[in-house]
């Protein structure tokens, strides 16, 4: 393993456990091993067991699902600049969510709003699929895509202009800055195996992202069909950024960011990153998490979508100065 | 021995039908396309690659149709190397060459052993674990013909290998080429330069308007006649060329 990767992986391994200690109620590491082996303030046990227990596995397993989208949509699209947002499912998820809202329909079962949005996804996915039927199909995808996002942005505000009450209103408006706060098993049992499988899903694309390296033409001469490789890019990106918006609501910036922390140190082909962008994209996710519960005050939490952005964007502005340097 | 065969070819991208029956074999040695620009030779390669569809006419490869074939037969079969292809990140010599064995269906030190000979034939080897960004035109042109090598295919198409090559290295290019079809390769490589094509191919398809207006050997193709029909240009007392219009 490269030494890169496993400085990630113990990271995150780190900030896990920190993660499960810190917060309002901060364990020694006695109360912690205590509270996770169910023992003594039984108080403490249910914070570890139904708060930060979950909340801490969803929010690396919806990161993961973001890295390792961006990571092969950077390498479909073959543009740095690419996220899991290009191809407009994270979008269409969130209409999807909204609509939800927006209809009152959540009050019915939790199971409701992530529903609605894979459904919003899902048509988003089956509009790619018929782009993508075609060879030289790439363009087709990402315009499409660029297209489904701005389309469901205007339905989404919308929706939100014609919100029959302020609640209803300002109900959107947080879902829509994402969150991994009280989120309970049922989420995390809903989202790990289909963002799981979606990682997988895109890591099978690989190979075939490094042929595309050298133009569609050469990667068809080299047996890779660009059109399979779109479909399989457009299911995994379903599963793994669709649900992670149908349970955390709209998070930016990981996907995009995660591939770049990584080819500085694991190269630039593209195969060789996505199930290394998973681990950062949890990883950041997971620390942009940590960040948004320590810096909430009482009554007004940080959405975990507000510092993604806020302090990632300024983050990877620095990054993007020192490698032109460089 | 007749290894791909083009019979009555009517096409080209989208509605436009650059080539008009076009009807030719190749077997091995090295052919070289020459003709005007426009005149069909990079849709004919990508014809024979199966990346552009005939609307009439078929392509056989060893007498199968071509569109029978799956795009990893045809990539057993056939290697392919576009004009100025793009390389989109920053990758190592090792690991481009490396593509050309993406469907090799071998095992892993067969591999080994064709992009290390590709690599060597193609004279890259010494930059071998430099990225392919960072190094010259000429370099950039002998490490994505050194891809399209490894694959170690019985047909190799190349467009425009010598293109914004320096003479020496226009040379060094064709020279690889040469040696390839030497040793059993058929080589079909489109190409603009008429004396590097005199000197290095076995035979000559002159091509215009979509058209075959001459294959032969290619001693017989470059005549005057042809120039001046082709491009209008002629030799005058000293041995140059001029433009007949002009």
């Amino acid at each position: 393993m490269k030494p890169a990767l496993g400085i990630a992986l113990s990271s995150l391994l780190v900030l896990a456990l920190l993660s499960l200690a810190l917060g309002d109620l901060v364990y020694s590491p006695a109360q912690f091993i205590d509270a996770a082996l169910h023992k003594g303030d039984t108080a403490r046990a249910l914070i570890f067991w139904q708060i930060r227990l979950p909340r801490t596995l969803l929010a690396m397993v919806v990161g993961a699902g973001l890295g390792a989208s961006g990571a092969a949509l950077q390498g479909y699209l073959r543009n740095p600049l690419a996220d899991p947002g290009i191809v407009g499912i994270s979008a269409t998820a969130g209409l999807g969510a909204v609509a939800a809202l927006y209809f009152g329909l959540t009050a019915f079962a939790f199971w409701v709003l992530p529903a609605a949005a894979m459904g919003g996804a899902g048509l988003a996915a089956l509009i790619l699929f018929f782009l993508a039927r075609r060879e030289a199909s790439i363009t087709s995808v990402i315009l499409g895509g660029v297209a489904l996002s701005s389309l469901s942005v205007a339905l989404t505000a919308l929706m939100m202009n014609l919100s029959p009450n302020p609640w209803a209103l300002s109900e959107i408006a947080y879902w829509l800055m994402g969150s991994v706060a009280d989120r309970s098993f049922a989420e995390l049992s809903f989202a790990a195996p289909l963002i799981g499988v979606g990682i997988l899903v895109l890591a099978q694309t690989g190979k075939a992202l490094n042929a595309l390296t050298l133009g569609e033409e050469t990667a068809r001469s080299l047996g890779v069909s660009p059109a399979r490789t779109g479909r399989l890019i457009v299911l995994g990106t379903l599963l793994s950024v669709g649900t992670g918006v149908a349970v955390a609501g709209s998070i930016g910036f990981v996907g995009l960011a995660a591939p770049h922390l990584l080819r500085p140190f694991l190269g630039e082909k593209p195969g060789a990153l996505i199930l290394p962008s998973a681990i950062v994209g949890a990883l950041l996710l997971l620390g942009a998490d940590m960040l948004a519960r320590l810096l909430s005050g009482p009554g007004t939490p940080l959405y975990l979508g507000v510092t993604t952005a806020l302090l990632g964007a300024p983050f990877f502005l620095f990054l993007v100065t020192q490698q032109r340097r460089g | 021995m007749t290894r791909l065969r083009l019979d009555n070819i009517t096409g080209g991208p989208g509605q436009a039908s650059v080539l008009q029956s076009i009807t030719t074999r190749f077997g091995s040695g090295l052919t070289g396309l020459v003709g005007p620009n426009g005149a069909g030779k990079s849709t004919l390669l990508k014809i024979c690659m199966g990346l552009l569809k005939p609307t009439h006419g078929s392509v056989l490869i060893n007498d199968q149709p071509l569109q029978s074939l799956t795009l990893v037969e045809r990539a057993k079969r056939l290697a392919y190397l576009p004009q100025n292809g793009p390389v989109h990140w920053a990758m190592r010599v090792r690991d481009l060459v490396w593509l050309g064995r993406y469907n090799s269906g071998v095992d892993k030190g067969t591999d080994e052993v064709a992009v290390n000979q590709a690599m060597i034939d193609c004279a890259v080897d010494p930059f071998a674990e430099r990225m392919v960004l960072s190094l010259s035109g000429g370099e950039r042109s002998r490490v994505l013909l050194a891809r399209a090598l490894a694959a170690q295919t019985p047909v190799l198409l190349v467009d425009e290998p010598t293109n914004a090559l320096d003479p020496a290295q226009q040379h060094r290019v064709m020279n690889i080429l040469r040696q390839k079809a030497d040793e059993g390769t058929s080589i079909i490589c489109a190409i603009h330069d008429l004396p590097l094509a005199a000197k290095y191919c076995d035979r000559l398809i002159l091509l215009r308007s979509g058209k075959i207006i001459e294959d032969a050997k290619t001693a017989a193709v470059i005549t005057s006649q042809n120039f001046t029909d082709t491009y209008g240009l002629a030799f005058d007392k000293r041995g140059y060329l001029r433009d007949e219009q002009a």
